[in-house]
């Protein structure tokens, strides 16, 4: 047991210890799970650029109580280091604090904030609650657009079968021209439904020119390709033809829109880890 | 001994919750050690996780309404780094946002105002003075009046200790309008909100003068900014 121990050795050496003899308690276990199980979580548990504390200590106590309560017999030694299994757990419980937190709540923006409160304010008006969360929440708000203008720009740049890779976009343009406030946003079934309601008559220009105006905010414009991706024989066809042929049916789609999705999502961690790590991946 | 940067697939296979393999927990010990040290990797990480949050109907749906109050969420953080500056006397804070990107606040022109030896123009004498701009970049300065940019028409003018701020032409609500001194300065920037007038087709914003540096710049938040794709 040298001073350049690392933590995790700790945690393993006293993991032995304890199991060697488990009438000496956790005492010693304790603290350093609590301390690595910080590091491992801390940055998932995050908003924008800073740690939820509050919520990173509630997450620990609960992955430690667990392994202390349950994992210590249930962990056999085989490879992988205790810490390590223990990471494991930390590591999945922080995804899923992520995956819940996620609901953004946007009434902040409705709040009015007047000429008069900022004047105000300067002199003890005292008009906001807590200007560094609201300001980190809006942050936090603003990289969530960065990744979704990043995220449709992957998707408009897909380069196979554009006008099927359309259909899915076609979706989120549907949702944001007539379905505001619509639970059903990218439901593959009812995509599949409208986008072919909506394209029985019409041609790959037609419906091309309407995707590109039906949202200019988005600043995303299909050219070309879409136009290049059709096969010979569709020249002319209706896009719900060319779409939903014979065997396109609504199961096809979803599978389509899956593994369109799934794709996108690897593409934009692969161009983020380029952007933020530098590396040619 | 460290493993290096994190790579595309790893990412990946770190978000994902369901592996709890022996395998996975082998391979969690060489991620690990190297995510701890390493905030380039952390910051991958975190994109990663919005991209994972994107994955999901309910996460790109929201992700797609956050993106249409996105206009909305700019103007608000302006307010709150304005807020923020005014608080804690931050210098700095409010170019830092426009620089960084998170206020499109632009200045539309640089606006100098000078006090006048004496009322040059005629106007009463104390706080009046002349109004110079020039359109920014051009370097060009032209005595009092007005620019257009964007489409918008601006008079500034100063009078009876009140600057005056009229927008005109191609505007059609309120907008608004930050007056902030030179950089180095340590007079707050002023915020306020030109209120359009239907009638008249024009917004107009005043600010009391005496309050004011004798230079500054004038904003205008701009209700049009191209997405730039990196």
């Amino acid at each position: 047991m040298g001073s350049d121990e690392t933590l995790s050795e700790k945690i393993e050496r006293e993991y032995q210890n304890y199991m060697a003899n488990p009438d000496g308690g956790v005492d010693a276990l304790y603290p350093l799970l609590v301390s690595y199980l910080n590091r491992v979580a801390a940055p998932i548990v995050r908003e924008g650029r800073h740690v939820r504390q509050d919520a990173l200590e509630d997450l620990v106590q609960d992955a430690v109580i667990y392994i202390l309560d349950e994992g210590l017999t249930r962990f056999e030694k085989r490879e992988a280091k205790f810490a390590s299994w223990c990471a494991v757990i930390v590591k999945n419980r922080a995804l899923d604090w992520v995956r819940r937190q996620s609901r953004h709540r946007l009434d902040i923006l409705e709040e009015e904030t007047t000429v008069s409160d900022l004047n105000r304010y300067g002199e003890g008006g005292g008009y906001l609650r807590n200007p560094e969360e609201i300001i980190l929440d809006l942050e936090r708000k603003l990289a969530l657009c960065e990744s979704v203008k990043c995220y449709l720009q992957l998707l408009v740049n897909m380069d196979e079968k554009p006008y099927r890779t359309v259909s899915c976009c076609f979706t989120m343009v549907l949702f944001h021209r007539y379905h505001k406030g619509s639970k059903e946003l990218s439901s593959p079934s009812w995509a599949y439904g409208a986008l072919r309601e909506n394209t029985v008559e019409i041609g790959a220009e037609h419906f091309l020119h309407d995707m590109n105006s039906w949202m200019p905010y988005l600043r995303l414009r299909w050219g070309d390709a879409f136009l290049d991706g059709m096969d010979l024989q569709e020249d002319g066809c209706y896009v719900s033809d060319m779409v939903f042929g014979e065997h396109f049916k609504v199961k096809d789609f979803e599978n389509w829109s899956r593994r369109i999705r799934e794709r996108i999502k690897r593409e934009f961690v692969q161009a983020e880890a380029e952007k933020s790590i530098g590396l040619e991946l | 001994m460290d493993r290096g940067h994190l790579d595309a697939q790893d990412f990946l296979k770190y978000l994902d919750a369901e592996d709890d393999s022996e395998e996975y927990a082998v391979w969690m010990e060489s991620v690990q050690e190297h995510l701890e040290q390493c905030e380039d990797c952390q910051r991958a990480l975190r994109k990663a996780l919005l991209a994972d949050g994107l994955d999901s109907d309910e996460g790109l749906k929201e992700g797609l309404q956050i993106l249409s109050e996105e206009q909305k969420i700019r103007r608000k953080l302006l307010e709150k780094y304005l807020l923020a500056y005014r608080e804690d006397q931050r210098i700095g804070q409010l170019a830092k946002a426009i620089r960084e990107g998170y206020v499109w606040n632009r200045p539309v022109y640089k606006s100098e105002l000078l006090r006048p030896a004496g009322g040059v123009r005629g106007e009463t004498a104390g706080l009046h003075a002349l109004c110079y701009y020039s359109e920014q970049g051009s370097g060009e300065i032209r005595e009092k009046g007005s620019a257009e940019n964007r489409g918008i028409l601006s008079y500034v003018s100063w009078t009876d200790g009140v600057i005056r701020v009229e927008l005109m032409g191609r505007i059609s609500g309120n907008r608004m309008v930050v007056l902030s001194p030179e950089t180095g300065s340590d007079v707050r920037p002023f915020c306020g909100e030109a209120v359009y007038d239907p009638d008249a087709q024009m917004a107009v914003v005043e600010f009391p003068a005496e309050k004011l540096p004798e230079r500054y710049r004038l904003y205008l938040d701009t209700e049009e900014q191209p997405w730039v794709w990196s």
